[in-house]
């Protein structure tokens, strides 16, 4: 018999290691290559038309490819992971262990965001790379634009959890693809709402409720200010990076929760 | 001491709330003693799986209570003394064993340096020491089912349930998985598995249990199981020059000619000296006597057929 019960951050952080060894074995590598080949291929093209530029093109290219295909890698990688490791009955063997079964959503989702800021991280290498091989130097906002990108892939990933603990694949899939865009125009909602309440029409509050339930994602990116070489704004960071944590928080608790208290796994 | 009661487990589940409840356990009785070797015995289908989950706890019953070593599944010192490998697991294929092992007895809440010692005992213990730092995609699957058996046995548990631990597996694969389950009873550990594959019920269980169409139809001892049944003889003789008749006999007596023997039936035991003695008197020359004991198979097809002509006729 063992020797006690684990505690259940201990159980987490081994579930979240096994998760990330599993990410990166099976995709990382290959993500960042293909990541690292078409950024040269653009930084080439891009040197060869735009004079004086360059170094704008390769960080807006950069840093906006780092941003979606990472939001759809969290989609993607998270979703799968989860579904498959209940589809092969492989978490059936850890939620039977002593551990309370919130800990199996907990594990994943460290083991995810791990592997996710890893990711974003050698994306943004490789953008940094490029611009210092080409001479350049890096813009002022570059890399506090990282750590915003990496917030928001953290959120995304979180967002792809809790649907993944509720719905099936595709659903999942679906919803957090739909959060994540409204998320993305959520400034634009707001703006819509407030017009529309400026002109006298009714029930614009739906429209603000609706830009306070979704992600404010235009918060969490400083691809601007990188791009084009500006000061980093340091309260928008704060903010943005407290805001994205709260509502990271709320859905992993809420992904914990549901879990904890399905009655079929 | 029962390790595991089970008493009048109801489960259903409705696959949209427009279909009907289809009922998969609808009152499953079970008791597994301390020590056993429980095996579960069903055709595809009869809930083995979902009774299995049951007592684990990956399912809620809507009716019933389940005990499992003395207490509730939810209670972590108790699924702390628990083992269990799920039918046909598909482990990360990225991971070795000794990765996966010592992830388990870390779950298990081993210490970092008492896994990595546990880890490498269990693995000898599978007979997977050649191939424990080789990734699992590599695995055969004899090899997969013995992975899946270390992790569940990684905490020493008093209690292992094991789902279709043999399922694929070829003969020696099987062998092999059976003299681990027997060293494993061996040093205490109870053993409930479920299967289909009827050998390996009869050579190591201590008690089997019929689960069919969500009922458990028998338990018990496999040859108390087997005697519940009528057990006939066959009398082996020398076939006689002068064929034999068997009118003054006051019970029924069946003969199969074979060439150069014949094969004499007798309905019961009980009558087995009367008739070798009235055999003899008539000349013949007794080679052999077997008891006839349905086995475990005829046992299982007899009860699938009862159930299958009760739901016809209930259909009707």
């Amino acid at each position: 018999m063992s020797e006690s019960i684990p505690s259940p951050i201990k159980s987490a952080f081994v579930i979240g290691y096994i998760t990330f060894l599993g990410c990166i074995r099976d995709r990382l590598l290959l993500v960042t290559l293909v990541f690292t080949a078409v950024l040269i291929a653009v930084s080439v093209a891009a040197g060869s038309v735009s004079l004086g530029a360059r170094t704008r093109i390769i960080t807006d290219t950069g840093l906006s490819a780092a941003s979606a295909i990472g939001s759809l890698m969290a989609i993607a990688l998270t979703i799968s992971s989860f579904s498959h490791e209940i589809r092969n009955r492989t978490a059936y063997t850890i939620v039977v262990r002593p551990i309370p079964r919130w800990t199996y959503i907990l594990g994943k989702y460290l083991g995810l965001a791990l592997t996710m800021s890893t990711i974003i991280s050698l994306m943004y290498f490789a953008t940094a790379g490029i611009i210092l091989i080409q001479g350049e130097s890096l813009p002022i906002a570059f890399w506090a634009s990282i750590w915003l990108n990496i917030v928001e892939i953290l959120l995304v990933t979180s967002i792809a959890l809790f649907f993944s603990t509720m719905a099936v694949p595709v659903l999942a899939a679906s919803y957090t693809g739909a959060i994540i865009l409204a998320g993305n125009l959520s400034g634009d909602i707001l703006l819509f709402a407030r017009r529309a309440a400026d002109q006298g029409h009714e029930n614009t509050f739906i429209f603000e409720m609706f830009y306070y339930i979704v992600p404010d994602l235009q918060h969490l990116s400083l691809r601007t200010q990188a791009a084009n070489n500006l000061p980093v704004p340091t309260d928008f960071v704060l903010h943005g990076s407290l805001y994205a944590f709260a509502y990271t928080a709320m859905a992993v608790i809420g992904a914990m929760w549901l879990f904890s208290k399905r009655h079929t796994i | 001491m029962n390790v595991l009661k089970l008493k009048d487990i109801h489960y259903s589940v409705r696959p949209h709330f427009w279909s009907k409840s289809h009922h998969i356990l609808k009152g499953v009785d079970l008791e597994v003693e301390e020590g056993s070797i429980f095996g579960f015995l069903g055709p595809n289908g009869a809930g083995k799986t979902t009774t299995i989950k049951t007592i684990l706890g990956l399912v809620t019953p809507q009716k019933g209570q389940s005990t499992v070593l003395g207490g509730s599944i939810q209670d972590p010192l108790i699924r702390n003394k628990i083992g269990f490998t799920p039918e046909h697991p598909i482990f990360p294929d990225y991971l070795t064993c000794r990765e996966l092992v010592q992830q388990h007895a870390l779950l298990a809440g081993l210490t970092y340096r008492t896994a990595r010692d546990v880890t490498a005992k269990v693995i000898d213990q599978v007979n997977l020491t050649h191939a424990a730092d080789r990734k699992l995609r590599d695995y055969s699957k004899g090899m997969l089912q013995r992975t899946g058996l270390a992790q569940a046995i990684v905490g020493n548990p008093q209690f292992l349930i094991l789902d279709e631990p043999m399922g694929g597996v070829d003969p020696v694969g099987r062998r092999e998985i059976r003299e681990i389950m027997l060293a494993l009873r061996e040093n205490g550990s109870t053993i409930l598995f479920s299967t289909h594959i009827l050998p390996d019920i009869e050579t190591i269980c201590d008690t089997v249990g019929i689960l069919i169409d969500g009922v458990v139809r028998r338990c018990g001892p496999p040859d108390t199981l087997s005697s519940k049944s009528t057990e006939s003889v066959e009398i082996i003789i020398i076939t006689p020059s002068t064929p034999l008749t068997y009118e003054d006999f006051s019970f029924d007596i069946t003969e199969t000619p074979m060439g150069q023997f014949t094969k004499v039936n007798v309905e019961k035991i009980e009558y087995t000296d009367e008739t070798i003695d009235r055999l003899r008197n008539k000349g013949a020359k007794i080679r052999k006597v077997n008891p006839i004991r349905p086995n475990l198979e005829d046992l299982f097809l007899e009860e699938f057929q009862t159930n299958s002509r009760v739901q016809e006729s209930t259909n009707v």
